[in-house]
């Protein structure tokens, strides 16, 4: 973990302390954000960002981050294309999570918006060069299925799932990444893998 | 006419505990009533339940699903004052009360739970719970709504279950006398008869209803 990730994970903590005492009264924020910045969080999607880089094979493109949360996936992707010809959004359906991305990504050259999985696929989104969903669990698989669909036949896809379902909102848990890809009809399976964490395996599938 | 309902997802309780629930209110009232169980699994006869099943995205596990209740596509009547029951609950007497007030959720307060606790900044346990509910349709869609937003994800982390959601995100509620209830762990022994025991935080079998 970088100390200025750390410093400003902190520094939000803070301002949502401070916000609390007098305006919108959510601490649990505060909580929400430190595991965003977990290790495990840091060390999935960092595994993430250097697989892909070693397929994507090309300096500029335009990556969209799909429940990229507070935008630890973008930022893991922005240290591996450090260049601005590649261009990366980090969306999530929650508003928060895009008023407080830039506050702890903010320098990173990294656009946050608020849209969900659905509505992509409702827009056609199609000048992505890779779409990259790392919370594929919290997601119905007919909208993962549906992203697949709609992006050109060169979109890179890379996704992530793991096989824990105790949590409420892990509603697409998968036992392993082989089932993971073939449950995600892909034309070119590029790798899949598993990460063990603790208490769970993260998959990952990368393809087209 | 009322509506009464219950949820049934997973494998914490079967059919069994379904029948149970509809076969005592149908002992214990006099009023009319359609019986619905909200369900993702059924095995058996389901004769006088309404079995309505899933209604699709965005998918909900456990306690989440009561709230879907209040959605506009719950295919139940909505002009019926309707109550909700959860599966360990058991009936004592009638149930369906005609209530003053349908403009907003009735649920039950947990008065016994008492203490310092319950007063800091950062407690999210709550002082009510949801093991039964009655509301009346048209009046309460706003729930579920409120509810299936951009939040509704962040909500089910923040949460761990929907009493809380009510409380915190602000759902106006009323809650029922104070007699319509008994509480199996926290009041033992009460001087009132009460319509509903319920067994919150007891591990319940089909024999503890009986």
């Amino acid at each position: 973990m970088e100390s200025k990730i750390l410093y400003r994970a902190l520094k939000l903590s803070e301002k949502i302390y401070d916000e609390s005492m007098y305006g919108v009264d959510d601490l649990y924020r505060i909580k929400d954000i430190v595991h965003s910045v977990d290790d495990n969080h840091w060390k999935s999607k960092e595994w993430l960002a250097k697989e892909f880089y070693k397929h994507y094979n090309n300096s500029s493109g335009n990556i969209l981050v799909v429940g990229g949360w507070y935008g630890m996936m973008a930022y893991q992707l922005r240290r591996q294309w450090p260049n601005e010809s590649m261009n990366i959004q980090s969306t999530d359906m929650d508003p928060m999570c895009e008023t407080y991305g830039w506050e702890l990504f903010g320098d990173q050259d990294i656009s946050f918006w608020t849209i969900s999985a659905e509505e992509h696929i409702r827009g056609r989104d199609c000048n992505y060069t890779a779409i990259v969903n790392t919370s594929c669990e919290h997601m119905e698989q007919e909208d993962l299925l549906g992203l697949v669909k709609e992006k050109p036949e060169d979109t890179w896809i890379c996704f992530q799932t793991n096989d824990y379902k105790e949590l409420d909102g892990h509603i697409n848990c998968w036992p392993n990444a082989e089932d993971f890809a073939v449950s995600l009809n892909l034309q070119y399976v590029a790798f899949t893998g598993s990460q063990k964490q603790s208490g769970f395996t993260r998959h990952m599938v990368i393809g087209k | 006419m009322y509506n009464v309902i219950c949820v049934k997802f997973g494998t914490k309780y079967d059919e069994a505990f379904v029948r149970k629930l509809y076969q005592d209110i149908c002992d214990k009232t006099q009023s009319e009533f359609k019986f619905y169980c909200y369900t993702d699994r059924w095995d058996g006869p389901s004769e006088g339940i309404n079995l309505i099943w899933p209604l699709g995205k965005p998918t909900l596990k456990r306690v989440w699903n009561k709230l879907r209740l209040f959605d506009t596509a719950m295919p139940i009547g909505d002009f019926h004052k309707t109550y909700f029951f959860d599966l360990d609950v058991k009936i004592l007497k009638d149930p369906l009360v005609d209530l003053d007030d349908w403009s907003k959720i009735t649920i039950i307060d947990s008065h016994w739970k008492t203490g310092k606790l319950y007063n800091r900044l950062s407690n999210y346990d709550v002082k009510i719970n949801s093991s039964v509910i009655a509301w009346h349709p048209v009046e309460c869609h706003d729930i579920w709504e409120q509810f299936n937003t951009g939040f509704r994800d962040y909500y089910m982390r923040k949460y761990v279950g929907i009493d809380r959601f009510i409380v915190h995100e602000e759902i106006e509620y009323n809650t029922f006398d104070h007699s319509y209830i008994q509480s199996k762990k926290y009041q033992p022994n009460v001087d009132y008869n009460a319509s509903v025991l319920t067994f919150e935080e007891i591990q319940v079998g089909i024999k503890d209803l009986i």
